[in-house]
């Protein structure tokens, strides 16, 4: 198993469209991911579970992928986070 | 062949077919799951149907309006894969031998209370109503599947059609694909609601309280709409039709012999120029600004951003559109007015709590002033934008002096932290809109005060006359015309131009043509309205001689006892040029 950390930098935090494409990425990965934060844990491929933990700016949240392409997975994962503005 | 008369809110023409849109009865009877099984291959069929209908619909939504509009699709596609939902729903079937319905409607309502349960922003807030929104529409469309119910989609629709609907918001229109919707009749609705604005902004012709509508149109009849008289023809015969084919015709000319005006600046017969601009709600009104030829942008209505949106637009998301429309407009004066919802203007993002009265409650400023992390992302979203070009602000639904200097206050510290910061801005003018009765009644104050000023004759009305635009029942009271508007009017106009400032009309009244010389009397220095009206007011100004206007103004506001009065002055004089 794989994890890394990410803080939120985004205003909004992690709104309706990073979330989809978000779920969008993990969802092209056979690993088991989650998106860690305040605690709670949720499948980072389903949108609902995202979108219920109410991820907002200055949020520090733990990704972690366990699989055959585990790495591949939190690179993808890694690389949409900054390119929708989300983390640095 | 029959006919309903209703009131016509956008001219033109349209004959197509019907298309109703009617939401279906989509309660189910609670049975337990005799095979559970069988259960859970209905939900699955049913959520692959669902799919199936998205991916279309996203497809005509990217083809029509772009990929970022297909984006909410493509998280309900998303919603509908998801395994935690799946894997909650077939457990509920498993475990409670509940029914595919029942299992699908216990969990969406569990979903929708997780969301709530863990808001930490203001966008977070507005996203997740819409996501709430989002579940109840999934559940709605699987529901639909699971008990054989077509839903009404009009992003499904691939033929000419006339929509026939209850009631018409402001975000169905937002969502209508203009390339086969040609016109639309409602049973409820007003002219000057933001609907109408909206169909007249697209050209699309439109009939409201059209009487029992949705009983006498079936789907697939055809309809003659006929929005410069209000009349919709159910079943037309031969003669009818062709009959309107030549109407189309006619009416298509005089719009042609309109392009005369173009490129001209507007002048009375006596020279005196006054400036018609247009009124706007988003970007993709831009080009109906330069192909009306309007002299500035006098009305950006900024909430149609938010409108239609499944989030609120960051600073960013704001500051582009803001400098889009300052760019367009190449130097011409562009006025924006800060977020104005409530009221009539509901959105999705941002649900208001429910209130007793709320054309008196929170609106326009009042939510803004309430809201201030709202209210300073699109300050400082301006602000950037004004680096473009000079532009004005005005804040909507103001009382008291007060609250403008709040305003004032709030946008002249983010102006000075922005500056600090070394962002590059350009000259910004503040005001306000004139709609309520207070403010106008200390117009003289206000003239003072600020920099520019817009009358909302629309809601100013209301306000005076104490009647709701968009009630039906007192519509024989909203009089747009009575001598105590026109009186309150003439106000506000003296007394800004006492202190030396110009005064912009833009309700619908500026764009009417009976008001037309009453507004040049009163010395009304620019009109602000739908661009397809500019042409039009420009053509009927052109032939006003001011001076002659002027004198019968003064007899109105001296003379004028009722409405009726008004129009007969009013008429008399358009019937003499």
């Amino acid at each position: 198993m794989e994890q890394r950390q990410f803080k939120i930098i985004a205003e909004t935090g992690i709104h309706a469209r990073p979330a989809t494409l978000l779920v969008q990425s993990a969802s092209k990965y056979s690993s088991d991911i989650n998106l860690e934060y305040d605690g709670k844990k949720v499948n980072l491929k389903s949108i609902m579970g995202v979108m219920s933990l109410g991820v907002g700016q200055n949020a520090e949240i733990k990704i972690s992928a366990d699989g055959d392409d585990e790495s591949a997975a939190l690179d993808d994962i890694a690389a949409t986070l900054k390119k929708e503005g989300l983390s640095d | 062949m029959h006919k309903i008369e209703g009131i016509s809110a956008s001219e033109g023409i349209a004959i197509a077919k019907a298309y109703k849109i009617v939401e279906p009865d989509l309660s189910f009877k609670d049975h337990p799951a005799s095979d559970k099984d069988k259960e859970i291959g209905r939900l699955h069929e049913a959520l692959t149907a669902s799919i199936e209908e998205l991916t279309t619909i996203k497809a005509n939504i990217v083809d029509n309006l772009g990929e970022k509009e297909g984006l909410v699709f493509q998280s309900h596609i998303q919603m509908l894969s998801d395994p935690e939902f799946i894997s909650s729903i077939e457990q509920l079937i498993l475990d409670k031998n509940f029914c595919a319905e029942k299992a699908l409607d216990v969990t969406s309502n569990n979903f929708i209370h997780l969301f709530k349960s863990n808001v930490t922003n203001v966008w977070m807030k507005a996203q997740i109503r819409e996501r709430t929104s989002d579940v109840i529409d999934i559940k709605r469309r699987v529901l639909g599947h699971l008990l054989n119910i077509k839903l009404p989609d009009l992003s499904l629709v691939d033929k000419p059609v006339i929509v026939v609907a209850k009631d018409i918001t402001p975000s169905d229109i937002a969502q209508l694909n203009g390339k086969y919707v040609k016109g639309i009749v409602a049973e409820f609705g007003a002219q000057t609601s933001h609907s109408s604005i909206m169909a007249r902004t697209l050209k699309l012709p439109m009939i409201l309280r059209a009487k029992d509508a949705i009983k006498e149109i079936r789907n697939d009849d055809e309809l003659i709409v006929d929005g410069l008289s209000g009349t919709i023809v159910i079943n037309p015969t031969r003669l009818q039709v062709i009959d309107y084919h030549q109407r189309i015709k006619a009416f298509n000319v005089e719009m042609k012999k309109l392009q005369g005006f173009k490129e001209k600046l507007t002048t009375t017969e006596d020279n005196r120029h006054v400036s018609v601009e247009a009124n706007i709600g988003n970007d993709n009104d831009l080009k109906s600004v330069t192909d009306s030829s309007a002299e500035g942008i006098g009305l950006y209505r900024t909430e149609f951003l938010f409108l239609g949106q499944n989030h609120i637009p960051s600073e960013q998301e704001q500051f582009e559109s803001y400098r889009k429309a300052v760019f367009h407009m190449k130097g011409r004066p562009i006025v924006f007015r800060t977020l104005d919802i409530g009221n009539d203007k509901q959105i999705n993002g941002l649900k208001l709590t429910n209130e007793p009265n709320p054309a008196l409650g929170i609106r326009g400023l009042r939510l803004s002033l309430g809201s201030e992390e709202l209210f300073r992302t699109q300050l400082r979203a301006l602000i950037r934008a004004s680096s473009y070009g000079e532009i004005s602000i005005i804040f909507p639904m103001v009382s008291t002096i007060d609250e403008y200097r709040r305003a004032r206050s709030i946008y002249d510290e983010e102006r000075a932290a922005m500056k600090k910061d070394g962002q590059n801005m350009g000259t910004v003018n503040l005001g306000v809109m004139i709609e309520v009765p207070s403010a106008a009644l200390l117009a003289d104050e206000f003239a003072k005060e600020v920099d520019v000023v817009s009358v909302g004759t629309n809601d100013l009305v209301q306000y005076l006359m104490a009647a709701d635009r968009m009630d039906g029942k007192v519509a024989g009271l909203y009089q747009q015309l009575n001598p105590a508007v026109i009186r309150t009017l003439k106000y506000i106009v003296d007394s800004f131009h006492t202190e030396g400032k110009s005064v912009s009309i833009c309700g619908e009244l500026a764009s009417m043509r009976i008001a037309i010389p009453l507004l040049i009397g009163l010395g009304v220095d620019s009109f602000s309205m739908n661009s397809e009206s500019i042409l039009k007011v420009r053509k009927l100004i052109s032939k006003i001689d001011s001076k002659y206007a002027k004198k019968i103004v003064d007899q109105i506001v001296r003379n004028a006892a009722t409405s009726d009065d008004v129009v007969k002055q009013l008429n008399n004089f358009l019937d003499k040029i």
